[in-house]
C-alpha cells in the first residue's frame, strides 16, 4: 500500500465526483463584468437556437422558437401548474432524501463498525445500489399503485443504498492508529466517535448523500412521469401527451435549475464545510 | 456544526419562502374571490356546498384534477367548472389559490 | 482481505432469499404481490424459452453500448480540445455544466416527440446523461495538468500529436475515466427509465409490461437480470478499467 503526501487527482476527482452536479461550484458572480461572462453561453446557446429555428423552420412541436418557449412560461405561473408541481418535486426530494440520511447514515456507521458486517455486506449493498430504485419502480406500483407512497418509496430506496454504503466504507477507511492514539491519551468511546470515526468519514459520508439524492433526484423525475401525481417529470410527461413541446422545454429548464439549487444550496456547501473542517482525509 | 446548519437554513428559507409566496399571497386575498352569495351562504353554515370556479383562461388537467381532489367536478366549460359536495373549510381552500377569477355558489351562476 | 471473506459476502443474500421463500410460502403475501422464488425462476426458464429474455437482455445491452460507447468518445474527445483551447472550455464548460443538472431522464419526453418509441430515444436518453459528464470531466482533467510538464515537453521539442498523447491525456485520464464511472452509473438509470417509458423491447420494457398484467414473477427475472447485468459490467470492465488505468499512471493512494 503505497501512500503518498499528496493526493492526486483520481484521489480528488474521487472525493469530489465533478459530475454529480455541476463542476467546481457554480459561485455567485463577484461583479457586473463577471456576471456578463457567466451568462456569456447560455446568450450564445439561445442566439444558436433562435437562428435554428428561423433558419430551418421546424414544426412548433419538433423545435419552438425560445420565444415561443417563453411564451409558453407565462400561463405555466399565471394558471398555478408550475409552482405547484415544483413544489411537490421539491416536497418529495427533501422528504425522502432526509429520511434516507436519517436512515442511511446511522446504518452505514452500524455496518462499518465491524469489520466482519461491512465485509458480509459489501457486495450485497452494491448489488443493490445498483438496482436503483427506478428498476423497482413496476413492483413497487403493483404494490402501492400510483400514488405518492410509490413515489416516495422509490426515492427513499434509490437514495439509501449510496449513503449506507459509503458511510459504511467511509468509517473502515479511518485509520485505527489515530483511535489508537486517542485512545492511548485516555480518550472515551464516545469521545473517539466524535473526534476520529465521524469526522474521518465524513468525507465519504458526504459523497454518499451527494451520490443519493442525484440519484434519488432522477429516480424521482422518472417516477413522476410513470405515476402521474404532479410534479414536474409529471408535467413534461403530461405535455408531450399534449404535443406542447414549448412546455416541456420550459420544465426541462426548470429541472435543471431545481438540480442546480439543490447541489449549490444544500450538497456542495455540505462537501464544502466538511473539507475546510477537517480537511482531505490521508486514506 | 451550527455554521453548517445555518448555512443551510438560508437556501432552505429561501425556496419556502419563494414557493410559499403564492400560497401566501393566495389565502391571504381568498375573500375577494368569494362572491356575496356564497358569502351569505357560508355564514349560514350549510352542511354541504356546490359552487362553479371561473378562470381567466380555459381550464385545464391539471385544474381539474386538483379540484376533483377537493371535491366532485360536475362540469366543466370554457372557464368555469362545477363542483359539489364540498365543506366551508373547502369552498375556502379553493378560494384560496391565486389562479382562481371567483367561486360563485352554483344557483347564481349558470352552466356548466 | 483475509481468507474466507468472499463466502461472508454470500450471506446476506443467503439470508433475503431464505427470508423471501419463508415470507412466500407462508401464505401471508398472495403470489401477486409476493411471488415465490421458484415461480419467478420458472417464469425465466419460460422467458428464455422464447428467446424473449435474450432479446430483452440484448436489446437493454446494446442500447448501452450504443449510447456509452458514442457518449464518451465524443466525451472524451471534444472534452481534450476544450481543455487545451481556454476560451473555448470557458464558453462550454458552464453549458455542459447545465445540461448535466437538466439530467437524462429530463429528455425522455423530448426525445420520444423527436424519436417516437424504440432505440434511437433510449439511446439519445443515455448519451444525453454520459456525454456532457464525460465532457466536463475531460475539461477538467486537461486543465489540471501542471504546465510545467507541457513546456517540458514543448522544449523538448515535442510537437502537438506528442503533447496529446503523452502529457494532456495521460494526465486527464484519472478524471475521465472517474468521468466515465461516474456517467455510466447514471446512463445505467437512464436506460432503465428511458425503457419503462419510451421502449417495446429490453430489460424495463420487460418490467414495466408485467406489471400491467401484474407478473410480479416476471417483474422479478427483470430485475434480477438488470442486477446480474450491472455487477458483471462493473466487475469485469468499470473496475478494472480503473484500477489498471489509475495504477498505470498512478496517482492515487489505494485504501
Amino acid at each position: 500500500m503505497s501512500a503518498r503526501s499528496q493526493p492526486g487527482p483520481a484521489l480528488l476527482a474521487r472525493e469530489r465526483p465533478a459530475g454529480v452536479g455541476p463542476g467546481p461550484g457554480p459561485t455567485l458572480p463577484a461583479s457586473l463584468r463577471a456576471l456578463v461572462r457567466s451568462s456569456l453561453p447560455f446568450l450564445l446557446l439561445l442566439a444558436v437556437w433562435w437562428a435554428a429555428t428561423t433558419a430551418l423552420h421546424p414544426r412548433a412541436t419538433v423545435l419552438p422558437s425560445p420565444a415561443a418557449a417563453a411564451r409558453a412560461a407565462g400561463p405555466l405561473i399565471a394558471e398555478g401548474i408550475l409552482p405547484d408541481y415544483a413544489t411537490a418535486s421539491l416536497k418529495r426530494i427533501a422528504f425522502g432524501g432526509g429520511l434516507a440520511i436519517a436512515l442511511g447514515v446511522p446504518a452505514g456507521l452500524l455496518l462499518g463498525s465491524n469489520r466482519l458486517l461491512s465485509v458480509a455486506f459489501t457486495p450485497f449493498l452494491k448489488f443493490f445500489q445498483s438496482l436503483s430504485g427506478i428498476a423497482w419502480l413496476p413492483m413497487v406500483l403493483v404494490w402501492f399503485g400510483f400514488t405518492e407512497r410509490t413515489i416516495q418509496v422509490v426515492i427513499l430506496y434509490t437514495a439509501l443504498f449510496p449513503i449506507v454504503f459509503n458511510t459504511m466504507t467511509g468509517l473502515r477507511t479511518v485509520p485505527p492508529r489515530l483511535a489508537d492514539g486517542l485512545r492511548a491519551l485516555g480518550a472515551g468511546r464516545w469521545r473517539l466517535v466524535t473526534d476520529v470515526w465521524l469526522p474521518g468519514a465524513l468525507p465519504s459520508i458526504i459523497v454518499g448523500i451527494r451520490l443519493g439524492i442525484a440519484y434519488g433526484w432522477r429516480a424521482l423525475i422518472a417516477g413522476e412521469m410513470v405515476v402521474g401525481a404532479g410534479g414536474i417529470g409529471f408535467l413534461l410527461f403530461q405535455s408531450r401527451s399534449f404535443q406542447q413541446t414549448a412546455r416541456i422545454i420550459d420544465g426541462m429548464v426548470v429541472i435543471g435549475l431545481l438540480w442546480i439549487f439543490l447541489d449549490a444550496g444544500f450538497l456542495r456547501p455540505l462537501e464544502r464545510y466538511t473539507v475546510e473542517r477537517w480537511g482531505l482525509v490521508q486514506r | 456544526m451550527t455554521p453548517l446548519l445555518l448555512r443551510l437554513l438560508v437556501p432552505a428559507a429561501a425556496a419556502a419562502l419563494a414557493l410559499g409566496a403564492s400560497p401566501l399571497y393566495g389565502a391571504l386575498t381568498a375573500q375577494s374571490r368569494l362572491s356575496p352569495a356564497l358569502q351569505r351562504q357560508l355564514r349560514e353554515g350549510l352542511p354541504l356546498y356546490s359552487v362553479v370556479v371561473t378562470f381567466s383562461f380555459r381550464p385545464e388537467f391539471f385544474h381539474i384534477t386538483k379540484l376533483q381532489q377537493i371535491g366532485t367536478v360536475a362540469g366543466v366549460g370554457d372557464d368555469r367548472i362545477r363542483v359539489l359536495q364540498l365543506t366551508a373549510a373547502q369552498v375556502r381552500e379553493i378560494a384560496g389559490f391565486y389562479w382562481v377569477k371567483k367561486v360563485e355558489a352554483a344557483e347564481e351562476a349558470g352552466p356548466p | 482481505m483475509k481468507r474466507g471473506d468472499s463466502w461472508l459476502g454470500v450471506l446476506p443474500f443467503v439470508a433475503l432469499v431464505a427470508a423471501w421463500w419463508v415470507a412466500s410460502h407462508s401464505g401471508r403475501f398472495s403470489a401477486g404481490a409476493l411471488p415465490r422464488p421458484e415461480s419467478v425462476l420458472a417464469a425465466a426458464r419460460e422467458l428464455a424459452s422464447t428467446g424473449e429474455l435474450q432479446a430483452d437482455v440484448l436489446a437493454s445491452l446494446g442500447r448501452l453500448v450504443l449510447g456509452a460507447g458514442a457518449s464518451v468518445l465524443l466525451g472524451a474527445g471534444l472534452g481534450i480540445l476544450a481543455g487545451l483551447n481556454r476560451f473555448l472550455g470557458d464558453l462550454l464548460l458552464p453549458l455542459a455544466s447545465f445540461f448535466s443538472a437538466v439530467s437524462g431522464i429530463a429528455w425522455i419526453p423530448l426525445a420520444i416527440m423527436w424519436f417516437g418509441l424504440g432505440t434511437v430515444a433510449v439511446t439519445f436518453v443515455i448519451w444525453n446523461s454520459i456525454f456532457f459528464l464525460v465532457f466536463f470531466n475531460t475539461v477538467l482533467g486537461v486543465r489540471s495538468v501542471p504546465r510545467i510538464m507541457e513546456q517540458a515537453v514543448r522544449t523538448l521539442g515535442g510537437g502537438h500529436r506528442v503533447l496529446v498523447l503523452q502529457v494532456f491525456l495521460p494526465g486527464a485520464l484519472p478524471y475521465i475515466v472517474s468521468g466515465i464511472r461516474t456517467g455510466l452509473g447514471f446512463g445505467w438509470r437512464a436506460l432503465i427509465a428511458a425503457e419503462l417509458i419510451a421502449a417495446t423491447s429490453g430489460l424495463g420494457f420487460l418490467i414495466f409490461d408485467a406489471s400491467h398484467y401484474f407478473r410480479t414473477d416476471r417483474i422479478l427475472v427483470g430485475i434480477g437480470g438488470i442486477g446480474i447485468l450491472w455487477t458483471l459490467m462493473d466487475g469485469a470492465i468499470l473496475g478494472p478499467l480503473e484500477r489498471r488505468t489509475v495504477k498505470r499512471w498512478g496517482t492515487v493512494a489505494e485504501p
